[in-house]
């Protein structure tokens, strides 16, 4: 890349997101450093000086560690799995694999304490008597619950790193001798490390900065939580947001440590796999025994699911101290299908992220190439940056967006024209502010697909084609965006449904029911008191196989070029 | 292709069934020069519709055409303070500097503060102006929340009278104040009452060994209940800090009684406000560190702080925490929901007699109102006795709600005073005593000077002593529990539930001093450090003891 065109893309990409993200973000957190018109550092000490706070940031770290331990120990032998062998099955499980990530909020709490409560199923169906599983072992139930969570973003970035991967280069080891786990540790794993990279830094900061586990299980002494309380108390205190700076600088510098030690290491190739030489086809005793790991996973993580599954389909009452409701109906569906709020919420969902996927794709895409094929001295620091929403509580980017669109909302020429206020002010219509927010805290797992496979893809494939003529965008479009096409796709799938699922910013910023997303219109229903959690459970059970349908019905329709792009065809 | 088909074909039946499923516009369609009233409010979707559809045919019945409520949610009433003070800086701003005006650093704290600080003409400037044409947050109404969220709104000037001095209504029908809570004042006007009590499940009491169900506060200290209790937390809602407030003012009304002060005596020396008895005083001081102690054993068998108003009862319902303090209304309603298939409740609630504040859920007139009139014709339609049988009647009945029970209790003295009337309609027993609010206010006399004060400084030290120590205060109580209970542990009893003595000893006679004198940041850390001590040390010596 030229190194004009890398300070064009440099400059807009840098000015977009400091727009997008970093006026925003600013607005709120300089409540932690100005006070009273005056700048302190009094809040940033006070988070050094109160011990609980460093625990908390320590705890936070111990969670993320251990998340992205667990989580790599699940997700690497799956996607490893999924890549070699073709067993029967395995069509159906790679899409199954993905479905974890899709609990819906709220009721996917419920569905935790269904399964794992006093009187939930697991103690039940063993007979086990009021066992408190959610009460105790509060630090291992969150990583667990976090790693079950979160291994499908480590599996689909692993999985695309494989597929990126060129079987001559393992041929050529295996014929120099090197076989079995040292072709693996010597050949596979430094080739793949990319999407091992993009995989376990999103887990890691993720799971550092997740605040919706260790709610579940009451585990407050860490980072998030601390947050979560300090900005939900009564009054106002400017110490939150000194907290979430130093929660963002951690981040930051938990991010450089890893790419330092393991993000150097990319190997690009000259070729990318293109054909499916590797797999093995299963049969027999073989076939179950790698099916296996994929039911045993999948089962298990699922297991919430399941609890707004059967939750949805209970009679208010009807499931307690049993494994199964006692008494099923569809009346909950009905309800929640048929309520005012639910087609337009449905609409809007598809509307808000689709919009946001659309401006991550370019936007990603620009940050990676000037990550990945600049020499630019800064181009870390727009890595870095890119990184930041992830550690973002969602909660204050909100607060940075309302006070943003409360600003233009009070300008003459705003105030004048329903037309700008359509555009600018969240009361009149927030549809900009909700696909900027989506696509802002969505942003990471695009740059981090998109990066993974250009460090993959050999810049000689690039070069060659510009020597034989082609411009730079006949590039872009019939080079390079096909040799990171199962990158890509991989950055969607992670963006789209977690911007369905997006909580802070869609309760606080959709305001009026007309712009309600469903996330918001299931917590309007989990608020209404006695039924609320099953009328809600059943829009959840709606979203989810939305998105399941979404996920899986991509994959088979995509067939074979799918199956080609993540090896599950 | 047919594999393409069936997935396309499944996508369109997953998205096509809410559209199927939708039922026809159930409010009524109005015209587009009908009045758009603008409310805030944290009410849930169910108050909103039966108060939105109630008023708009009430008003086309009485002025003419019917009203579009435009509901603003935003969350809960954190989330719309924070929103509201926005709003009413950017709208302010504007204006301000469209007269000319600088803008300065450190204005916007200024414009809500409580009190005037160094701008005190932006800050009266600010309180003077009431029109829509210059300052507004484009707000009619503040609907529901507590009265801490709506007298803060007034005291940062964001919410105005609704009817000029003398030209309200000729009568309210409810007192201004009752048992130490405010129901009304000049801007904020109460609809709704609830209380603060006890929920439990039957079956988890029976599981645990419990023979006598929990009916005061004190019965949930019990070590029994270790792991159990779902406690709402008062740092974040200003209804459950008033709450916790009222479980230590109970315990000064028992430490005073038990020094053998008459009531007689202490309403002559309150109403006085001065010479007070040392020996009365000190009295206070000690129940009011009872009373502080009982919330910190509360809180030592609290299996979590939640935000969340209705998590409480929904976990007891389900037996995932067998005892929790809840709001009246939530339980009730959650354990109508929660019968057995006999029709059993499995979840039981009480209001501790004498033990729990009357609380009232306001509206609020906004500042710059762009729709004032309409606006006030709503709060005179929420104080109606029409407006009052939308929270009690079931659903159907005639004057009632259409589509859900809301099952709050009226505000109005005389709905209570009318019981027959009412009876065949209502979905609660309003004329039962444990249910009556003006009966359960009538056992609790409330001294202001004793706790009303220490507001505040009560919510920093539940923080400090329940919330960031909870780690700690959990291992010690277990640690105590483990080795023999309270009563075989008294040295560790006492490290337990001894005050801390940084930035200076802590009692009710110094905590404000402490207040003043140190900043935020100083004392709940030396607070925390200081129960984390003891809550160490409580648990070495319990563990010693063995």
């Amino acid at each position: 890349m030229r190194r004009s065109t890398a300070w064009v893309i440099f400059t807009i990409c840098c000015v977009v997101f400091g727009a997008l993200f970093l006026v925003p973000l600013g607005m709120v957190l300089s409540g932690g450093f100005i006070v009273n018109g005056r700048f302190t550092l009094q809040y940033l000490a006070g988070v050094f000086q109160n011990p609980i706070y460093a625990e908390g940031l320590l705890n936070s770290l111990k969670i993320a560690v251990g998340t992205t331990t667990i989580v790599t120990f699940i997700a690497v032998p799956l996607a490893w799995l999924s890549n070699r062998f073709e067993f029967a099955g395995k069509k159906l499980f790679s899409g199954l694999v993905l479905v974890p990530m899709i609990l819906p909020p709220f009721v996917g709490a419920i569905g935790f304490q269904q399964m794992f409560g006093q009187y939930g199923v697991v103690n039940s169906l063993f007979q086990l008597g009021p066992i408190d599983w959610l009460g105790q072992s509060r630090y291992f139930g969150v990583v667990a619950l976090q790693a079950l969570g979160l291994y499908p973003i480590m599996y689909l970035n692993v999985l695309a790193a494989l597929a990126n991967i060129d079987p001559a280069m393992e041929e050529a080891a295996e014929n120099l001798g090197c076989h079995g786990f040292r072709k693996f540790w010597r050949i596979t794993m430094p080739l793949m490390m990319p999407g091992l990279f993009a995989g376990g830094t999103l887990t890691f900061i993720w799971s550092f900065t997740e605040l919706g586990t260790p709610l579940i299980m009451n585990y407050t002494r860490c980072a998030p939580v601390q947050v979560f309380d300090a900005l939900k108390e009564i009054g106002t205190n400017p110490f939150p947001y000194a907290l979430v700076v130093v929660m963002l600088a951690t981040s930051c510098l938990l991010y450089a440590a890893g790419k330092l030690v393991l993000g150097g290491k990319a190997y690009a190739m000259q070729s990318k796999a293109a054909t499916t030489a590797g797999s093995v086809k299963l049969t027999g005793l073989r076939n179950l025994l790698v099916l296996a790991p994929f039911v045993v996973v999948t089962g298990v993580a699922l297991l919430p699911h399941f609890g707004v599954l059967l939750t949805s389909i209970s009679q208010p009452g009807a499931w307690y101290q049993s494994v199964l409701p006692q008494e099923v109906t569809l009346d909950n569906f009905r309800e929640a299908l048929g309520h005012g709020m639910t087609v337009s919420s449905i609409r809007n969902s598809l509307l808000y992220s689709s919009l946001a996927v659309l401006v991550n794709i370019v936007l990603g895409v620009a940050i990676a190439f000037v990550v990945v094929r600049s020499d630019l001295r800064v181009r870390g620091l727009l890595d870095g940056l890119a990184m930041l929403p992830l550690a973002v509580p969602g909660l204050v980017m909100a607060f940075g967006y309302l006070a943003i669109s409360s600003y233009f909302g009070n300008l003459a020429w705003v105030k004048e024209s329903r037309f700008w206020q359509s555009i600018l002010d969240v009361r009149t219509n927030p549809t900009l502010f909700l696909v900027i927010a989506y696509a802002v805290r969505r942003l990471p797992y695009m740059v981090r697909s998109a990066v993974a496979g250009l460090q993959q893809t050999s810049v000689s494939l690039e070069e060659a084609s510009a020597n034989l003529g082609a411009t730079q965008w006949t590039t872009l479009r019939r080079i390079t965006l096909p040799l990171i096409a199962a990158n890509l796709v991989a950055g969607v799938l992670l963006a789209f449904s977690f911007s369905m699922l997006e909580v802070s910013d869609s309760l606080m910023l959709a305001q009026r029911a007309d712009f309600f997303p469903i996330t918001k219109t299931i917590y309007e229903l989990f608020q209404l008191i006695g039924t609320g959690k099953y009328i809600a459970a059943a829009l959840g059970v709606w979203a989810m196989v939305f998105l399941a349908v979404t996920i899986i019905g991509a994959s088979l329709i995509l067939g074979k070029k799918m199956g080609q792009l993540f090896r599950v065809g | 292709m047919f594999r393409n088909l069936s997935v396309l074909l499944v996508a369109a039946v997953v998205v096509a069934l809410p559209f199927l499923l939708r039922p026809p516009a159930q409010t009524e369609q109005g015209r587009a020069a009908d009045p758009v009233l603008s409310i805030i409010s944290p009410h849930n979707e169910a108050i909103r519709f039966e108060f939105g559809s109630a008023f708009s045919a009430w008003h086309r019945q009485h002025h003419g055409s019917p009203v579009k409520i435009d509901w603003l949610n935003v969350g809960g009433t954190t989330e719309i303070s924070r929103y509201l003070a926005s709003e009413y800086v950017a709208a302010m701003r504007a204006w301000w500097r469209a007269q000319g005006n600088p803008w300065p650093a450190g204005a916007a704290d200024e414009l809500m503060a409580t009190t005037p600080g160094k701008f005190a003409d932006l800050h009266a400037a600010f309180r003077a102006v009431d029109d829509p044409a210059k300052v507004t947050a484009r707000i009619d109404l503040f609907f529901g929340g507590g009265e801490y969220d709506h007298t803060r709104a007034f005291q940062q000037g964001m919410t105005v009278p609704p009817w000029p001095a003398g030209q309200g209504p000729a009568e309210f029908h409810y007192p201004a104040r009752i048992s130490g809570e405010l129901w009304r004042s000049a801007t904020m006007f109460g609809t709704t009452v609830s209380t603060f009590g006890i929920c439990y499940n039957r079956d988890r009491l029976r599981d645990l060994g419990v023979s006598t169900p929990p009916t005061s506060w004190a019965d949930l200290t019990d070590p029994i209940y270790f792991g159990q209790v779902g406690v709402a937390d008062p740092t974040k809602s200003g209804s459950i800090a008033k709450a916790f407030e009222m479980i230590i003012h109970q315990q000064c009304h028992e430490a005073v009684r038990a020094a053998g002060f008459a009531d007689a005596q202490v309403e002559e020396w309150e109403r006085a406000g001065k010479d007070f008895p040392p020996a009365y005083e000190a009295a206070i001081a000690q129940g009011w560190l009872n009373g502080l102690r009982l919330v910190q054993l509360i809180g030592a068998n609290a299996r979590y702080f939640t935000d969340s108003a209705s998590k409480v009862p929904i976990d007891v319902s389900t037996g995932d925490a067998a005892v929790g303090l809840a709001i009246d209304f939530y339980a009730r309603f959650q354990a109508q929901a929660s019968k057995d298939a006999a029709g059993n409740e499995r979840m039981v609630y009480v209001t501790p007699v004498g033990g729990s504040s009357v609380s009232c859920d306001p509206i609020s007139l906004m500042r710059g109102a762009p729709n004032r009139e309409v606006a006030v014709r709503f709060i005179e339609f929420c104080l109606s006795e029409q407006g009052q049988r939308l929270w009690v009647y079931r659903p159907g009945t005639p004057g009632g709600p259409r589509k859900y029970a809301l099952r709050r209790l009226p505000i109005r003295e005389d709905f209570y005073q009318a019981t027959e009337e009412h009876l065949p309609f209502v979905a609660d027993p309003i004329q039962d005593p444990t249910v009556n609010p003006y009966s359960l206010a009538q056992g609790f006399v409330y001294r202001s000077r004793w706790t009303s004060r220490l507001f505040n400084a009560q919510r920093d030290l539940v923080r400090a002593m329940c919330l960031d120590s909870a780690d700690e205060l959990r291992d010690a109580w277990r640690a105590i529990i483990e080795h023999g209970g309270p009563s075989k542990n008294p040295g560790a009893m006492a490290a337990l539930q001894k005050m801390p003595d940084r930035p200076a000893p802590l009692a009710w006679g110094t905590v404000r001093d402490i207040m003043r004198k140190h900043d935020r940041l100083t004392y709940m850390r030396q607070w925390t450090d200081g129960f984390r001590d003891n809550y160490r040390q409580a648990q070495q010596l319990a563990e010693a003891a063995r």
